[in-house]
C-alpha cells in the first residue's frame, strides 16, 4: 500500500478530521491562488507607463547655443525629475528653446500627446544672454525633440534626424 | 579506534537531533536537522569509488546497558520555516554540471541562477518572481558567517557566493521567503546557507581545460586524521572568454579548522581569500545583431572600450559551539570582511552630461563603480533544551542577536571609454553602517502534531553618510543639505509558520514573514527609513513518500516589497523605486526511486509588477520569467569492473526553461531552453570527467532589456534610439578534467 497511514478508512473520526483538513488547505492554496487575478483591473488607462520604474530626481542641464545649434544634442532626466535647464546664447541672433510634444496614440479616449509644461521652454535668448528654465519632466516616456523656434533656425516641429535638433530622453 | 568514535558519536547525533530535540521528526531527509559533524554525501561525484562497504561493527553494537552521556555537537537545524525550507545535499547539488558556486543554486525548487558574463560579478538569482541582480534580495550566509554587503553600491545586498569553491560545498540549505526570524538584511525573497566540509577524506588534486582556453586547478587538503570539518582548498581559474573582450581570472582559497576543546564545546574557524577579474564585452543591440552589423558576441567600437569588473574579499571567522543538557546550545560567531569592488560598464553608449560641469556631455557612458568596505560582526544564540510544560506541549526557545559595523568607501564616475579619465563624477561618500538585530524564536509543538515556530524580530539600522559631493551636485527633491547625513530606524517583523502533519506524508503549511532590506546611501535622507519592508504569505502541502523515494511540494506564495531595486541602465546600475508585489505558485519533486537514480523537478509561475508612483500605474517587472522550469537527472553507480576495481559511473542532465519574460509591457523576450549534461568515470584513485554546459548551443541572452540607447559602429555621439539590449549568455562550453585522490 502506497500511503499506509489510515486515509482510506472509512467513518472514524480521524479521517473525518483529516479530509476536512485536507479541504480547507486545498481551498486555501486554491484561494491563494485566485488572489493572482489581474491586478489591472484598477489601472487608470490613462496613466502612463514608466518602463524602467525609476521616477524622480533632480537633473541640471547648462545649453550653448552658437551658430552652429546647441552645444548638446541629447540631454536624458527620468520621468518627473525636476530639471534646471540654462541656455546660454552664443550667437549673433536670438535664439530659444521650445521641446515638442510626442504622440500618445490610444483609442480609449486618452490624451494623445504629451507635452513638457509650458515653462520648459526659454524665448527667444538674445546674443551674449542666458536664461534659465526650471520645470519638471512629463511622466510619459519616450524621445522629444527639442530646439530654437526661432525663425532660421527650426521654427516648426522637428522630424526625427531634422537639423538643429536635439533628442530630450525621457526615460 | 578515532573513526569508529566519530562515527558512533555521529550516529548519536543524529539520534538525539531526531529524539531530543522533540520537535525535529520529519523523515523528509531535506529537513531534517543534521549535525555538521555527521558524516555527509561524498564531495566526489563517484563516491569512493569502492563498493558500499558492510557496515561498521563498532556503530552496529547494541547500547551499553549503562546509560552513557550523550554529547551533541555540531549545528542543529530549527525546524522547518516554510515550504521552501530545503536543505539541498550534495548528490542533489551536482546532479548537473555547475561551473560556480553560486550556479549551484539552482538545484534547489525555483530558483535560477545565471551565468554572470564576468568572473568577479556575483550571479543574478531569479526565484518567486525575483531577479535578484547580483543576488541582492536573497541573505546568503557561509556557516554562520555572512557574505551579502546591505549597502553594496551595485545593489543592497550585493552577494558573490563565487569565493567559495564547489568541491568543499557539503550542502545547501535554502529558506524561500522572509519566515524565520534569523533572517536579517536582504532575506526579501529568501536565504541561502552554504555548509562546507569535505566528507571525503584525504587529498584532492583536479584539472580542467576546455572552450575558450579555460583552464582551472583546484587543489583540497582534508587529512583523514583531521576533524571531519577541517579542510584546506585553493582554486583558480582562467579563460580567454566566450567572444570579444571577455578573459577573466578568478584564484580562490578557502580553509576551515575545527577542534574540539572539550567534551561539550567546539571551535570552528574558517578563513577565505578570493580575487577575481575580468574584461566585459557589454551590450549588443538586438537590431544591429539582426541586421548583421554586430555579432551577439562582439564588442561595439569606441565608447563599449574600457569594460571590466575586479572583485576581492578577505573573511576570517570563527564559531564556538557549547553543547549543553538537553540539546541545549550556545553559538558565538565573530567575524571580518573586507571587500574591494570595481566595475567599469556602459549601457547606453554617449547620452549622459555631466552634473558636475553640465557643459560637458557625450565623452561616453562608462560609469565606474567602486566599493570597499571593512567590516566586523558577531553573531550570538542560545538555543534552549526541550521543555515540555505538559505532555501536551513542547517547546524550544532561542534568542539570538546579530551585529554588523561597517566602513564603505562607494564612488560612481563617469570615465572617458579610451582613456579611463574621469570627466564626471556622480557619488563619492564615506558611509558608516551598524546593524543591531535581535530575535526570538519558539518552536512549539502541540499534541505532537501541530507546530507554531517563528517569533519577532527587530534591527537597528544606523547610517551615517559623508557626502563629498554634496556641493558639486544638484540636490534631489526633497533632501536637506549637509555633507553628512544620519538617518537611524528600527525594521520590525514577525514570522511565523504553522505545520498540521495530517499524516506523516501529508504537511500542509501556512507561513507569513517581515522583511527587509537596507537602502541605498545615495537615497538616504533625514527622517526617512533607512530600510524597504518586506511582507510575504504562502500556503501549501508537502508530500513525502516513505524511504525517501519521493518529496513534493507545492505553495502559493505572495510577496509586497516596500521599495524596489530596478536596472537602470543610463545611470550605470540599480536604482530604487516604489513598491512592488509578486504572486504565484511553486511546485517541486524530489524523487529517488533507485538508490542509484535521482530526479528533481521545478515549476513556478509567477507574476511580478510594480506599483510606481505614478497613481494608477501598475506594470510588469521587466525581465522576470513567468514560468521558470527546472528538472535534473543523474544516475551514478558501478558501470563495470577494471583489472579488478569496480569503474564506477556518473551521468547528468539538467533543463532549464524560461519563458514569459516581459522586457516591457509590450514586448516580450523568447523562450530559452538550457540543457547542461555531464558524465564521469572513477576507477580508485583517477577520475576523467567531460561536462558540457548550454549543450544545445543555444544563441541568447543572459539578460535582456529596453532602453535609449546610441550605441553605433561609428565614431561620436549618434542620435539616440528605443531598443532591445542583449548581454550574450555563454555559447555551448565544453570542459574536460581529470582527478586525483590520495
Amino acid at each position: 500500500m502506497l500511503f499506509p497511514l489510515g486515509f482510506g478508512r472509512k467513518n472514524s473520526v480521524r479521517g473525518k478530521f483529516q479530509r476536512r483538513a485536507c479541504v480547507a488547505v486545498v481551498l486555501a492554496v486554491v484561494g491563494l491562488a485566485a488572489g493572482c487575478g489581474d491586478p489591472d483591473d484598477d489601472d487608470d488607462p490613462c496613466a502612463p507607463d514608466d518602463a524602467d520604474g525609476v521616477i524622480g530626481g533632480a537633473t541640471t542641464f547648462d545649453l550653448t547655443f552658437d551658430g552652429n545649434g546647441f552645444s548638446q544634442m541629447i540631454l536624458t532626466a527620468q520621468n518627473s525629475a525636476r530639471v534646471t535647464l540654462t541656455l546660454r546664447n552664443d550667437g549673433t541672433t536670438p535664439h530659444s528653446f521650445v521641446i515638442d510634444c510626442i504622440p500618445t496614440p490610444n483609442t480609449n479616449g486618452c490624451p494623445t500627446t504629451s507635452c513638457f509644461p509650458a515653462e520648459s521652454s526659454i524665448p527667444p535668448v538674445m546674443s551674449r544672454a542666458s536664461a534659465t528654465a526650471i520645470f519638471e519632466v512629463p511622466r510619459a516616456e519616450g524621445i522629444y525633440y527639442f530646439h530654437s523656434d526661432v525663425a532660421g533656425d527650426t521654427p516648426g516641429p522637428c522630424m526625427a534626424g531634422a537639423a538643429g535638433c536635439g533628442q530630450f530622453i525621457v526615460k | 579506534m578515532h573513526n569508529a568514535r566519530r562515527r558512533s558519536a555521529a550516529l548519536l547525533t543524529t539520534l538525539a537531533l531526531a529524539l531530543g530535540a522533540g520537535t525535529a521528526t520529519s523523515k523528509d531527509e531535506q529537513d531534517v536537522p543534521r549535525a555538521s559533524s555527521a558524516p555527509q554525501d561524498e564531495a566526489s561525484p563517484l563516491r569512493d569509488g569502492k563498493e558500499p562497504a558492510s557496515p561498521d561493527p563498532a556503530a552496529a553494537q547494541p547500547p551499553s546497558a549503562v546509560p552513557a552521556e550523550i554529547v551533541v555537537r555540531g549545528t542543529g537545524w530549527p525546524s522547518p520555516r516554510g515550504l521552501g525550507d530545503i536543505r539541498v545535499q550534495r548528490d542533489q547539488l551536482e546532479a548537473s554540471p555547475r561551473q560556480q558556486t553560486s550556479e549551484m543554486l539552482s538545484a534547489a525548487p525555483g530558483f535560477f541562477v545565471d551565468h554572470e558574463d564576468g568572473e568577479g560579478l556575483a550571479n543574478d538569482v531569479y526565484l518567486r518572481g525575483f531577479d535578484l541582480e547580483h543576488g541582492s534580495g536573497i541573505e546568503m550566509r557561509m556557516g554562520s558567517l555572512p557574505i551579502n554587503i546591505p549597502l553594496h553600491i551595485q545593489g543592497q545586498g550585493y552577494a558573490d557566493a563565487n569565493f567559495i569553491i564547489p568541491e568543499v560545498v557539503r550542502s545547501i540549505r535554502v529558506l524561500e521567503g522572509p519566515f524565520d526570524p534569523r533572517q536579517g538584511d536582504a532575506a526579501i525573497v529568501g536565504s541561502a546557507y552554504f555548509d562546507l566540509g569535505v566528507a571525503r577524506r584525504g587529498y584532492r588534486l583536479g584539472t580542467s581545460y576546455g572552450s575558450f582556453n579555460q583552464i582551472r586547478v583546484v587543489g583540497i587538503a582534508a587529512p583523514a586524521e583531521a576533524d571531519p570539518d577541517t579542510f584546506a582548498a585553493f582554486s583558480a581559474r582562467k579563460t580567454d572568454g566566450f567572444g570579444t573582450n571577455r578573459a577573466g581570472f578568478s584564484a580562490s582559497t578557502n580553509a576551515q579548522y575545527a577542534v574540539d576543546l572539550g567534551p561539550r564545546d567546539r571551535l570552528r574557524t574558517f578563513a577565505t581569500a578570493y580575487v577575481a577579474q575580468s574584461d566585459l564585452a557589454g551590450v549588443v543591440r538586438q537590431d544591429d545583431v539582426d541586421a548583421g552589423r554586430i555579432g551577439l558576441y562582439d564588442r561595439y567600437p569606441y565608447f563599449a572600450e574600457g569594460q571590466s569588473v575586479r572583485s576581492s574579499r578577505i573573511i576570517l571567522g570563527s564559531t564556538f559551539e557549547h553543547a549543553g543538557p538537553r540539546s541545549a546550545r550556545f553559538e558565538l560567531t565573530p567575524w571580518f570582511m573586507w571587500t574591494d569592488f570595481r566595475s567599469r560598464r556602459n549601457f547606453a553608449g554617449a547620452l549622459e552630461t555631466a552634473q558636475i560641469d553640465p557643459r560637458i556631455s557625450a565623452r561616453g557612458d562608462l560609469f565606474e563603480t567602486t566599493n570597499r568596505e571593512a567590516a566586523v560582526g558577531l553573531v550570538s544564540r542560545l538555543r534552549s533544551g526541550t521543555l515540555r510544560p505538559s505532555d501536551a506541549i513542547e517547546v524550544v526557545t532561542e534568542p539570538g542577536i546579530y551585529v554588523r559595523a561597517a566602513h564603505t568607501d562607494q564612488t560612481k564616475s563617469l570615465l572617458a571609454p579610451s582613456t579611463l579619465m574621469a570627466w564626471d563624477r556622480r557619488i563619492d561618500a564615506g558611509i558608516f553602517s551598524f546593524d543591531l538585530g535581535a530575535y526570538f524564536d519558539v518552536d512549539a509543538r502541540f499534541f505532537r502534531r501541530l507546530r507554531i515556530s517563528g517569533g519577532p524580530r527587530a534591527d537597528l539600522l544606523f547610517i551615517a553618510v559623508n557626502d563629498r559631493l554634496v556641493n558639486d551636485l544638484p540636490p534631489l527633491p526633497g533632501a536637506s543639505p549637509g555633507a553628512r547625513r544620519n538617518v537611524a530606524g528600527v525594521a520590525p517583523g514577525f514570522r511565523v509558520t504553522v505545520e498540521y502533519p495530517i499524516a506523516t506524508w501529508f504537511v500542509p503549511a501556512v507561513s507569513f514573514g517581515q522583511g527587509f532590506r537596507s537602502l541605498a546611501a545615495e537615497w538616504l535622507t533625514p527622517g526617512s527609513k533607512p530600510y524597504s519592508e518586506v511582507l510575504s504569505v504562502e500556503a501549501g502541502v508537502r508530500w513525502l513518500i516513505p524511504d525517501e523515494r519521493l518529496t513534493a511540494r507545492m505553495s502559493a506564495f505572495e510577496t509586497r516589497v516596500g521599495k524596489e531595486l530596478v536596472f537602470e541602465a543610463t545611470s550605470g546600475g540599480l536604482e530604487t523605486q516604489s513598491r512592488s508585489v509578486r504572486r504565484g505558485i511553486v511546485a517541486s519533486a524530489l524523487a529517488k526511486p533507485v538508490e542509484w537514480l535521482l530526479a528533481s523537478t521545478s515549476v513556478s509561475w509567477t507574476r511580478a509588477e510594480y506599483a510606481t508612483r505614478v497613481p494608477g500605474v501598475s506594470h510588469y517587472v521587466p525581465n522576470i520569467p513567468a514560468v521558470l522550469l527546472r528538472a535534473d537527472v543523474t544516475a551514478r553507480g558501478r558501470v563495470a569492473r577494471l583489472a579488478g576495481s569496480p569503474l564506477m559511473g556518473r551521468v547528468g542532465v539538467g533543463y532549464t526553461l524560461l519563458a514569459g519574460r516581459h522586457l516591457t509591457d509590450t514586448v516580450m523576450g523568447p523562450t530559452y531552453h538550457v540543457v547542461h549534461a555531464g558524465v564521469a568515470v572513477r576507477r580508485e584513485a583517477v577520475e576523467i570527467s567531460i561536462d558540457a554546459y548550454n549543450l544545445l548551443d543555444s544563441r541568447g541572452a543572459d539578460d535582456e532589456q529596453v532602453y535609449v540607447s546610441n550605441w553605433s559602429l561609428l565614431p561620436g555621439q549618434q542620435p539616440a534610439s528605443m531598443g532591445t539590449h542583449l548581454t550574450a549568455a555563454p555559447p555551448r562550453t565544453l570542459l574536460a578534467s581529470l582527478g586525483l585522490y590520495f
